[in-house]
């Protein structure tokens, strides 16, 4: 041993002072040493020589070096190699067999020069080798070296761990990784605070056996057979203790191991289910209300359509994809000039639209349809897509059109029936122009079979005959006018005149009930819209009406007295005309229900005339009321707009 | 054209009808007169006039009817020929009552109505003749003494001379005497004609102390 010594006192620089940093690595604190050389001179050298920098602990041989280390991790290990109990090589192997040291730098020295012996150092897994003698400069910038390389190689698994860690603790998934015993072997964070609320203790899993701690886990089959078959796996099943619905995706790791991402999917499978309800809702609504649904991007062009959309196209969904064209093709051709424009036009200008038209469906079937759409617009006001409805109107549509026409036709048979109670009067007018034609041709065949015919009265006897068959063509066209059963345009109505129509109408019928017409009618009333006809059966009806609620008077005046003047009330943007009767008023009579179809107080009457008469005048956007009068008789009332001045 | 024609007057509310029947009756020589209502006709109504009415059932305020009936009870027999365009058997019956002359619905042949317009003047010609002879007859009446008035009653109740005598207290001879002074004053040769004269005069209306004295001797006078 003690060449040795000398030999490596004779090493030791002058120069160097062990209290003296010998590089920049000694600055700081740098790191911690075990040496182990089981020559006392030798180790007694090298503590002096590497205290000045690091902390030094000493041993003997190889076994003790080992222990000390388990014990207390250092950041290097120089070792002799040859050294009783345990030698170098055999410590290096040791520590490489054990996770925590595999990496810890060991220096070897060794006496022994040559290829095979460094190999040998190498291969048993040191990190450096070195011969001695060795020179005091040299070992000192190996150390140096080692720890630096080692400090960095920490540095970066520290790294890579807290970015491992954080990675995994940022996930919203748990995240269990086990070996190929089923031994935990990593949680993140939500792993952890999961098995605390599952009452385990995390830090104390790592290493334990899944099914010791978890047995008849709901998961278990899927979870082994996804280790066996080493192919990534999601499994989901519902945990009751839980109350959750959970999903396993299962993933083999490299060790032979698997790695586990879990969630709870509780709240995603409801409103998995809620979205499937809604859709089934949706399109149970969209084939009851005849609705379908569309969505256009006019980015991508791309068209959604729901089935019912398809429905109502008779399109089948499975063989047509829809597109702008599809959809513009099924409109009647019509109406796409229309429906292109207002599209255009809506997408121009990002609005809303609506607009009725007709499609044709490609077995020839027209539907009327009615679509609703509005722009989505981006945060930014870009425009996203339209979505918009569809409605088949079409059975409504045709109900609308049987529901004018039955009330075309009722109006027809009230106005009928109005005219058949007055045909006794009409035809009594009718009578007297016969007798007067007759009289007159008689007398007129007298003056010129005198002997001096009497030319002059002759003529005047002709010209009377000519009057009264005028008069005649008056009543009948007035009749065959009110009897008109197509549909007229609104005009501009001189409402007196209309009135004195009418009054001509039923004056045989006042004067045979003895009923004595006033009328009072405004000079210059404005002219309101309407439908001729209709608004003059509705006089017609007002009229005869109050000629009838006087039939029982005896003992007072009939009269039924008809005023129109612009309504006060409305600024005269409307006329109002008056029928006030004498007559019994409304003893017996259900106010509420005076303009019910069929309501009559009358023994022979049908009870259409109010009923009409009200849903006339509401139609022409007025209003008709009645108000007993102070003294006897009832006053019906209506007011029309009057149409705008242009 | 003098005031003894006959004027007939014609009552409808249709202008029409008015005109085309008065140059009707004008040309056959009538005189018309036309009124739209029933009281514009009883307003022009006179003692002489009309000699005959045409009327319509219908009218505005009072109905042919009612003028009919007005006219019955102011005592004014004026034949009426009714027109009407409403016929119906209660309101025909009701007429006819009445004494109309006729009750034509509209439209009628014009012969009808001129046939009906001939009668009722013809009527009315009667009743003008036999309201002459009874202001006639009353003319004479009137000449008579009061015993002789007296025993024509008794007359023409039918008593004898003789029976005559005991209840006037007078000779038969006496009787017989006024008797026949009667019968020449009133320019009557039989009995069987006075009775006549009697009942003519006893008919007429507001002459009811003349009927009494006639038909119904004061008993024991």
């Amino acid at each position: 041993v003690a060449p040795y010594v000398s030999e490596v006192a004779g090493w030791l620089p002058e120069d160097v002072d062990a209290t003296a940093p010998v590089c920049a690595a000694a600055a700081g604190p740098s790191g911690r040493i075990l040496l182990a050389d089981d020559n006392r001179d030798m180790r007694e050298y090298l503590r002096r020589l590497l205290s000045g920098a690091y902390a030094v602990r000493a041993v003997a041989d190889g076994a003790a070096a080992l222990a000390a280390i388990r014990d207390d991790r250092p950041d290097l290990v120089i070792a002799d190699v040859v050294m009783p109990r345990l030698d170098g090589l055999e410590l290096v192997r040791a520590l490489r067999a054990e996770p925590d040291t595999r990496t810890l730098p060991v220096i070897l020295l060794s006496a022994q020069a040559g290829e095979a012996a460094r190999v040998e150092g190498i291969a048993a897994g040191a990190t450096d080798y070195v011969l001695k003698p060795f020179h005091a400069r040299e070992l000192l910038a190996r150390v140096t070296a080692r720890l630096e390389i080692g400090r960095l190689a920490r540095e970066i698994f520290e790294r890579e761990r807290r970015l491992r860690t954080s990675l995994l603790d940022g996930m919203a998934d748990r995240y269990y990784a086990f070996d190929a015993e089923w031994r935990y072997t990593e949680l993140n964070a939500k792993a952890e605070a999961q098995l605390r609320a599952l009452g385990k203790d995390p830090a104390a899993m790592i290493g334990k056996v899944l099914w010791d701690e978890f047995p008849h886990s709901p998961g278990e089959r899927r979870l082994r057979s996804a280790m066996l078959d080493r192919q990534p796996t999601v499994d989901e099943h519902y945990h009751a203790p839980l109350g959750e619905w959970v999903q396993n995706r299962i993933e083999p790791s490299a060790g032979g191991g698997v790695v586990v991402f879990q969630r709870y999917i509780t709240e995603a499978k409801r409103l998995e289910h809620d979205l499937r309800r809604m859709a089934t809702y949706l399109a149970d609504a969209e084939a009851l209300s005849h609705t379908g649904t569309w969505a256009w991007n006019p980015t991508t062009g791309e068209l959604f359509w729901s089935a019912e959309h398809f429905k109502i196209l008779g399109l089948d969904a499975a063989r047509v994809t829809p597109t702008y064209d599809v959809g513009i093709a099924a409109i009647h051709p019509d109406d796409r000039a229309m429906l292109e424009t207002s599209f255009t036009r809506a997408v121009a200008h990002r609005q809303p639209y609506a607009l009725s038209c007709r499609v044709v469906r490609p077995d020839g079937e027209v539907r009327h349809i009615r679509t609703l759409a509005r722009p989505v617009l981006g945060e930014s006001g870009d425009l996203l897509e339209y979505v918009g409805t569809v409605i088949d109107l079409t059975d409504h549509v045709r109900t609308e059109e049987a529901l004018r026409r039955s009330r075309e036709e009722l109006a027809h048979v009230t106005r009928v029936m109005s005219l058949g109670a007055l045909t006794a009067s009409i035809g009594h007018d009718l009578n007297q122009f016969v007798v007067a034609i007759v009289a007159n041709g008689t007398a007129c065949l007298h003056w010129l079979a005198r002997e001096q015919p009497n030319l002059d009265e002759a003529t005047a006897a002709v010209r009377r005959i000519m009057r009264d068959a005028e008069l005649i063509g008056d009543v009948v066209g007035n009749v065959r006018a009110f009897l008109g059963k197509a549909a007229q345009p609104s005009t501009d109505l001189d409402l007196a005149a209309v009135i004195r129509e009418v009054r001509e109408l039923v004056e045989p019928e006042a004067t045979r009930h003895r009923v004595v017409i006033e009328e009072t009618l405004a000079e210059g009333l404005p002219r309101a819209r309407g439908v001729r006809i209709e608004v003059q059966q509705v006089l017609l009806n007002l009229m005869t009406n109050a000629i009838d609620a006087m039939a029982g008077i005896t003992d007072g005046p009939r009269v039924v007295r008809v005023r129109a003047e612009p309504d006060s009330r409305a600024r005269a943007t409307a006329v109002l005309v008056a029928i006030e009767d004498s007559g019994t008023g409304f003893a017996g009579v259900d106010e509420r229900r005076l303009y019910d179809a069929f309501y009559t107080t009358k023994p022979h009457g049908l009870g259409m005339g109010l009923s009409i008469a009200h849903s006339i005048v509401e139609r022409h956007g007025g209003r008709l009321w009645a108000t007993p009068n102070a003294v006897h008789g009832v006053t019906f009332q209506f007011m029309l707009p009057v149409e705008p001045l242009p | 054209v003098s005031a003894a024609e006959p004027v007939v007057f014609v009552v409808d509310d249709s202008r029409s009808v008015r005109e085309a029947l008065m140059s009707l009756l004008g040309s056959v020589g009538l005189r018309a007169q036309a009124f739209r209502t029933a009281e514009e006709f009883l307003s022009a109504v006179t003692a002489d006039a009309p000699a005959c009415a045409v009327l319509d059932v219908r009218l505005p305020g009072l109905s042919g009817l009612d003028l009919q009936q007005r006219l019955l009870a102011a005592g004014q027999h004026i034949p009426i020929v009714f027109i009407t365009a409403h016929g119906t058997v209660p309101i025909s019956v009701e007429a006819m009552k009445g004494g109309a002359v006729e009750f034509l619905v509209k439209p009628f042949p014009q012969h009808a109505l001129l046939d009906a317009l001939e009668r009722a003047l013809a009527a009315r010609h009667r009743q003008q003749q036999q309201r002459a002879e009874t202001a006639d007859l009353r003319r004479r009446y009137e000449a008579l003494t009061a015993r002789e008035r007296e025993v024509m009653a008794h007359v023409v109740a039918g008593l004898l001379n003789k029976q005559i005598a005991g209840r006037l207290g007078l000779s038969e001879v006496t009787v017989k005497v006024h008797r026949a002074r009667a019968m020449r004053k009133m320019s009557i040769d039989s009995l069987a004609e006075l009775v006549r004269a009697a009942d003519r005069l006893s008919a007429e209306p507001g002459r009811d102390q003349a009927r009494r004295t006639w038909i119904m001797p004061r008993a024991g006078g």
